[in-house]
């Protein structure tokens, strides 16, 4: 055997070897779904069971952002498995393909409306107690502005936040206004609320300091003599009192963040990895409409809430001061665009000889409105958005992940946007008009984003004899004036959605709705173990077409016991 | 069945038993049901109260066969990974412990000890020294208030030592005085000829060491202009070195050994030196002009009657290429030394191509020369931002030199010049001061990769204090 006829060989068996791979691989991807059952949907779950007090994890914060920014997508890279599939389908999820509620995350907005006043309480209404002058009991020990913890009235503790002198008003407005609005998307967050006070509200306790901003100085210890000159250098005056954000301390016993990959290996009810969880995957969808820029795991934060060996692990997103285009110290336009270390960025700069502009370098920052920072809907491309370290969880969001967010977020109205944006006690009332505007914008994009990949056809209801979903797309006036029809096909199923009968013939209509008298007759001589029926709906809008949703009903057509996207 | 009507009687009372502790029955009718909370409503219809039947722990996915023998060689593979990744983290936190991550926003770089003091390490590679690892310590308010003192210590894989130890002191607000002094050993250094027209084929080894001590003056004028006075005392000694023996000095050049070789050279320099700087005097300028000139004495304390002048001009220029930060930067040279009548300028002191009047595809001691020129240009753009264009991060730059070492005047000829071509990153720190190159430069001789913290451009890390040595100019 000649050399070539040797390489040709081996190249041969490489190439079929692959396409074996490739196909066991999409087939297994294809049957990844749980067998139907006649049974009720999941929605709780169940992950309150009592445990004992987990250890404290306080990993340094440069090794956490190594292992994000390095290890982790080195290896994501390095992984064949994600060659062939990604990173697979998110676990967690029910046979609706939503989200049950959990230590997680609860369902609000989305599958169903809050009202204004749950909209604008989100964790909690109030700020610390006014009854009695705040006690200064020490420092802020994380991030890079300045404040102090303080003990209110109920002897709850409480953070104040201030903004950095050169931008007041920025990031404690944004944090309360994210806060909120990822609460209503069903996250899990600490009270963080705007409050307004003056230099009476304050004592200083014994030992109390403040922490400044980072690299100058680090903490400078509090009198009641220095305290004045100390509140006037954060700039955080407004109409002569004092704004910052004050964020409750969370109930319950610190564990430390949440890791962006694995389980807890000490909370048993901790099953899932993190990186399947579809609300810890989804996070990329939700933060990219706020841009969320600081999703490091010191941003997330597991309490253990309960009596010891009572209690369980409750987890939550916290600080929120990196939203909305504001940023720590000062707010830069790359991020939400790029990584902080973006490879493929740097290679792009440098092979075009830095000719390739920046999109992030033709955003402008609305300088008239000193309270807002980078934050556009004018350059937002929600697909490309990026957190400032690369997270584990958001690399592995597929379409039917971004969909369930994207439901979320096009669920909020202008109205409910207004409601949220003005709990930051904006000054200038411009920036209010700004941030609804652009909000509202952004979360028009992120729907078309995720609406576009996966036919937003859902909630399908029995109503009378008739089966009727919802088109999110048309309801939420994301495809005005396309011209739309749908269409459906049905035909009984097995357990685990197999037929051995064939598809009835499609049938168009304009509305997502089927009389269920409609069905093909020949459901009737369909064998005994045919307990279900699926129907297929159809969606196209103009000249395009959607990969169809499967609705899998029981066979009287009375409930809808799962959907398949 | 005479016990029917007990057993009836029975079945009735148990039957109605529950009825009389208020539950209802089966049978009996159904109390009214209050209907659904509006808030308890959801899109697929009424959330319903959590039972055992709606409840359950997630489970992760069952992990397919396929996959487990897809992973079983990417586990085993990536075991050294892992083992680099952990020993790799572990070094970070060991130096962000010891503030080293925090050293670039301090006005002082560096890492700090228990005493005072600011460490930095010190990496070089490229030319005849290979790799040449050092640190650099660095104290504030040392020996005096306001002053400052740096010294270097370098070691190099040939067999190099480099130790300088300089001060800073300002006299004024526009005023300093930097004095200093150090010693350089090149045990293998390079030596093909003096003047143009020399042969890469006669490439020949000797060694060098150079000692010194000197101190300048440099007063501004507003913003832009700068005078410089200096002196300094300098002693050059080149001998066989101890490495490649076979191509020695002395036997290659054996006809014609050069003035200086196997003896000492001593002697004191003073110059000044005028300058104009219009640019933001950061490692990155993107507009302005920079200007210099300069004129050197030197009289000799040895028993030779060495007496030379060395005269030099520079001139750099900025363009802002459309986009901030992309900048054209160039540069020209001209230095001559002139001998006046006496012995010749031996020649470790004459001129080399080194930083910053360099060739950067020849080695920097592959010219020894009483003439240099040059030009060179280098298109400087942001590959990586930190935060912002104009802020830390990492600069690529692609570069071209012209240039030529000459002896008289009449040699520079467009015939006579040589090129370099290359690309190279610089790294900008939180300073947005330029910190270390990686450089690629290819030529007629071959390709030359370095790795430095000096440049050609901006060389500000010149003087006593730096610890740059001054022989055969400052900069």
């Amino acid at each position: 055997m000649t050399v070539v006829n040797r390489f040709r060989c081996c190249a041969e068996r490489t190439a079929i070897c692959l396409l074996v791979v490739v196909a066991v691989a999409t087939a297994a991807a294809a049957w990844d779904r749980p067998p139907l059952e006649d049974a009720p949907v999941i929605w709780y779950a169940g992950d309150d069971r009592q445990i004992g007090v987990p250890a404290e994890y306080d990993p340094a914060l440069i090794v956490t952002e190594v292992d994000a920014t390095v290890s982790q997508p080195v290896a994501r890279a390095l992984n064949p498995v994600r060659w062939f599939v990604g990173g697979g389908p998110a676990a967690g999820v029910n046979a609706l393909d939503e989200v049950p509620d959990s230590a997680w995350f609860t369902n609000r907005m989305g599958l169903r409306r809050l009202s204004t006043l749950e909209l604008a309480t989100g964790s909690g209404a109030e700020g610390p107690d006014r009854s009695e002058p705040w006690e200064i009991v020490g420092a802020k020990t994380e991030g890079v502005t300045a404040g102090f913890r303080i003990r209110d009235a109920r002897g709850q503790i409480w953070l104040l936040k201030f903004d950095p002198p050169a931008l007041p008003g920025q990031s404690i407005r944004a944090g309360v206004v994210s806060n909120l609005i990822m609460h209503a998307c069903g996250y899990n967050t600490p009270v963080d609320r705007l409050v307004i006070f003056d230099r009476d509200q304050l004592s200083v306790g014994e030992g109390a300091s403040l922490r400044t901003i980072r690299g100058q100085g680090g903490n400078l210890q509090l009198t009641e003599a220095n305290l004045d000159s100390v509140l006037q250098a954060t700039n955080s005056v407004f109409g002569g009192h004092y704004h910052c954000l004050a964020s409750r301390y969370l109930d319950g016993e610190p564990l430390g963040p949440i890791t962006h990959r694995g389980t807890r290996a000490d909370d048993p009810n901790d099953t899932v990895p993190h990186e399947n969880r579809r609300e810890w995957r989804a996070l990329r969808v939700f933060c990219a409409w706020v841009d969320h820029i600081d999703m490091k795991i010191q941003n997330s934060l597991d309490m253990y809430v309960g009596e010891p060996d009572q209690g369980h692990v409750r987890h939550y997103l916290i600080d929120f001061a990196s939203t909305l285009g504001a940023s720590g110290a000062e707010p830069f336009a790359k991020f939400g665009y790029e990584y902080g270390i973006d490879l493929w960025a740097t290679v792009r700069r440098t092979v075009t000889l830095g000719i390739s502009q920046d999109v992030w370098q033709r955003i402008a920052w609305p300088e008239h409105l000193a309270e807002v920072g980078y934050f556009s809907a004018d350059r937002f491309e929600p697909r490309a958005w990026r957190p400032i370290s690369p997270h584990a969880a958001m690399a592995n969001l597929d379409d039917r992940d971004g969909y369930w967010a994207a439901k979320i977020v096009s669920s909020f109205t202008d109205a409910d946007l207004h409601v949220l944006v003005t709990q930051g006690e904006y000054q200038d009332p411009r920036a209010v008009d700004y941030l609804v505007d652009h909000l509202g914008r952004r979360r028009d994009l992120v729907a078309r984003a995720w609406f576009d990949r996966v036919a937003p056809l859902d909630y399908f209801l029995r109503d009378g004899d008739s089966l009727v979903g919802r088109d999110l797309g048309q309801e939420r006036g994301l495809y005005p004036d396309v011209p739309t029809s749908y269409g459906w096909r049905a035909r009984p199923v097995r357990d685990d959605r197999s037929s051995a009968l064939d598809w009835s013939d499609w049938q168009t209509t304009s509305q997502v709705r089927l009389d269920l008298a409609d069905f093909d007759p020949s459901f009737g001589s369909a064998p005994d173990d045919h307990r279900f029926v699926a129907v297929q709906w159809g969606l196209q809008r103009g000249d395009r077409t959607w990969d169809p949703v499967t609705v899998y009903l029981t066979v009287d057509g009375a409930r809808t016991i799962a959907v398949d996207r | 069945m005479k016990f029917a009507p007990v057993i009836m009687l029975l079945l009735g009372l148990v039957a109605a038993a529950p009825g009389l502790h208020g539950v209802p029955c089966a049978l009996a009718a159904p109390e009214p049901q209050p209907a659904p909370d509006d808030s308890l409503m959801t899109a697929w219809g009424p959330h319903p109260a959590r039972a055992d039947s709606n409840t359950a722990l997630p489970s992760p996915h069952r992990t397919p066969a396929w996959q487990t023998m897809v992973l079983v060689p990417y586990y085993i593979i990536g075991v050294p990974l892992t083992i680099v990744d952990k020993a790799g983290k572990g070094a970070i936190l060991g130096l962000d412990r010891l503030g080293a991550f925090r050293a670039t926003e301090q006005a002082v770089g560096g890492i700090p000890d228990p005493i005072g003091n600011f460490w930095l390490p010190d990496l070089a590679y490229g030319d005849a020294q290979g790799w040449q690892f050092g640190i650099i310590g660095q104290r504030p308010e040392f020996p005096l208030r306001g002053m400052r003192t740096k010294l270097r210590l370098a070691l190099s894989t040939t067999d190099a030592s480099l130790w300088t130890l300089g001060s800073i002191a300002p006299l004024g607000e526009q005023s300093w005085i930097d004095f200093g002094g150090g010693s350089l050993v090149l045990a293998r250094t390079d030596y093909y000829g003096t003047g143009q027209g020399t042969s890469q084929a006669d490439r020949s080894y000797y060694r060098r060491d150079s000692d010194w001590f000197g101190a300048s003056w440099r007063q501004d004028f507003g913003d832009h202009f700068e005078f410089l006075a200096l002196s300094h005392y300098s002693t050059q000694r080149a001998r066989e070195s101890r490495y490649e023996t076979d191509r020695a000095l002395e036997i290659v050049f054996a006809d014609d050994i050069p003035y200086g070789y196997d003896m000492a050279s001593s002697g004191l320099t003073g110059g000044i030196q005028i300058g104009y700087d219009s640019t933001d005097q950061t490692g990155r300028p993107d507009r302005g002009t920079r200007f210099l000139v300069f004129t050197q004495y030197f009289e000799p304390t040895d028993d030779t009657q060495t007496r030379f002048w060395t005269n030099g001009a520079t001139v750099e220029h900025y363009l802002q290429l459309g986009r901030p930060q992309r900048t054209l930067a160039i540069k020209g040279w001209w230095l001559r030394e002139r001998p006046l009548e006496g012995d010749p300028v031996p020649f470790t002191r004459l001129l080399r191509n080194r930083v910053p009047y360099q060739l950067r595809s020849y080695s920097s001691a592959r010219f020894h020369a009483t003439g240099l020129t040059g030009l060179t240009a280098e298109y400087r753009w942001p590959a990586w931002i930190q935060n912002k264009p104009a802020g830390s991060g990492i600069d690529a730059y692609v570069f071209g030199d012209i240039g030529q070492p000459f002896d008289h005047a009449d040699e520079v000829a467009l015939d006579n010049l040589l090129w370099s071509a290359g690309f190279g990153f610089r790294v900008i720190n939180q300073r947005a001061d330029f910190s270390i190159k990686l450089e690629i430069a290819y030529g007629d001789e071959g390709t030359q990769v370095r790795v430095s913290t000096q440049q050609l451009f901006q060389f500000i890390k010149a003087g006593f204090y730096d610890g740059s040595e001054p022989v055969p100019v400052l900069r």
